[in-house]
């Protein structure tokens, strides 16, 4: 029988559906007995949704710039060497 | 198809091509190379696998798509610059006494909750991630963690990535990386629950 701990352990391989067919049984069993464990998969499951919404945070345009600038300039310098290569 | 075209603009020199890959992979070039080697020679890292990227891009086979093979350019560059200073990557050990999710005081020892999960007032993604305060607070748990758990966090559950291919990125095993996301996850969860409670 799996305790709270175990279920708080396995939280992500369930959400995750990473556990084996006997693993994943025993999880269902718990939940289904457990509300507490039901609810804090529910809301680990949000947190896991919500991550999965939150753009990276954004490079500062001018950063970017400057960046796809430095790398134009890489590129035609090394341009006769790729052509060579190729 | 998508792909293969932003390959052939890239080969073109098209300015609006490296745009776009510096705004869709840049970040997590810097996520990779902080997490092997630290943020100090981070970005020199990054800018010197940006030539290699450039260099190798005729021969990209598209075994992998654009972005892993770039991510493993910066894991190498890293690695490598790593082993000339002598040195050794090291994920951590997943089975390090460090708690592998939530605080060993909220449960009993008979292994029951002893502190429970709170009352969320907000609890859809959505509704979470229009409150401002709450989205800083997601923000600032994730730049809290440590730079290995924050890769891994970024590449799988904000870039959608396998974790087959993170695993190959950071050469790390499957089992070390999933406790690692788990442990990076529950202080999110952690820092909500918090956020929720006041």
């Amino acid at each position: 029988m799996l305790s709270c701990k175990d279920i708080s352990h396995l939280a992500s391989d369930h959400i995750d559906d990473n556990l084996s067919f006997f693993m994943k049984m025993k999880v269902k069993m718990h939940l289904f007995m457990c509300h507490k464990c039901r609810d804090f998969i529910r809301q680990f499951r949000t947190t896991v949704n919500t991550l999965k919404q939150v753009k990276p945070a954004t490079e500062d345009p001018q950063a970017v710039d400057l960046q796809v600038q430095k790398l134009i300039k890489i590129r035609e310098h090394i341009k006769p060497d790729i052509d060579r290569s190729q | 198809m998508l792909e293969q075209d932003l390959i052939n603009r890239l080969l073109n020199g098209d300015e609006n091509a490296y745009r776009q890959v510096v705004t869709d992979y840049h970040s997590s070039m810097l996520y990779v190379a902080r997490a092997i080697i630290g943020t100090a020679i981070a970005d020199e890292i990054v800018q010197e696998a940006w030539i290699s990227v450039i260099k190798a891009l005729p021969k990209f086979e598209g075994r992998s798509s654009l972005k892993t093979w770039i991510l493993r350019i910066v894991s190498n560059n890293a690695k490598s610059r790593l082993r000339k200073e002598s040195k050794h990557f090291s994920a951590g050990d997943a089975a390090d006494l460090e708690t592998i999710g939530m605080p060993h005081d909220r449960f009993s020892d008979d292994g029951h909750w002893a502190i429970p999960p709170s009352r969320w007032n907000i609890e859809s993604p959505e509704e979470l991630l229009t409150s401002d305060e709450l989205q800083s607070c997601v923000r600032q748990a994730i730049d809290k963690l440590p730079a290995i758990q924050q890769t891994i966090l970024s590449l799988r559950d904000m870039d959608g990535m396998s974790m087959e291919d993170i695993c190959k990125i950071l050469e790390i095993s499957e089992s070390n990386s999933r406790v690692l996301l788990h442990r990076a996850r529950t202080r999110v969860f952690l820092a909500i629950e918090k956020f929720q409670g006041n």
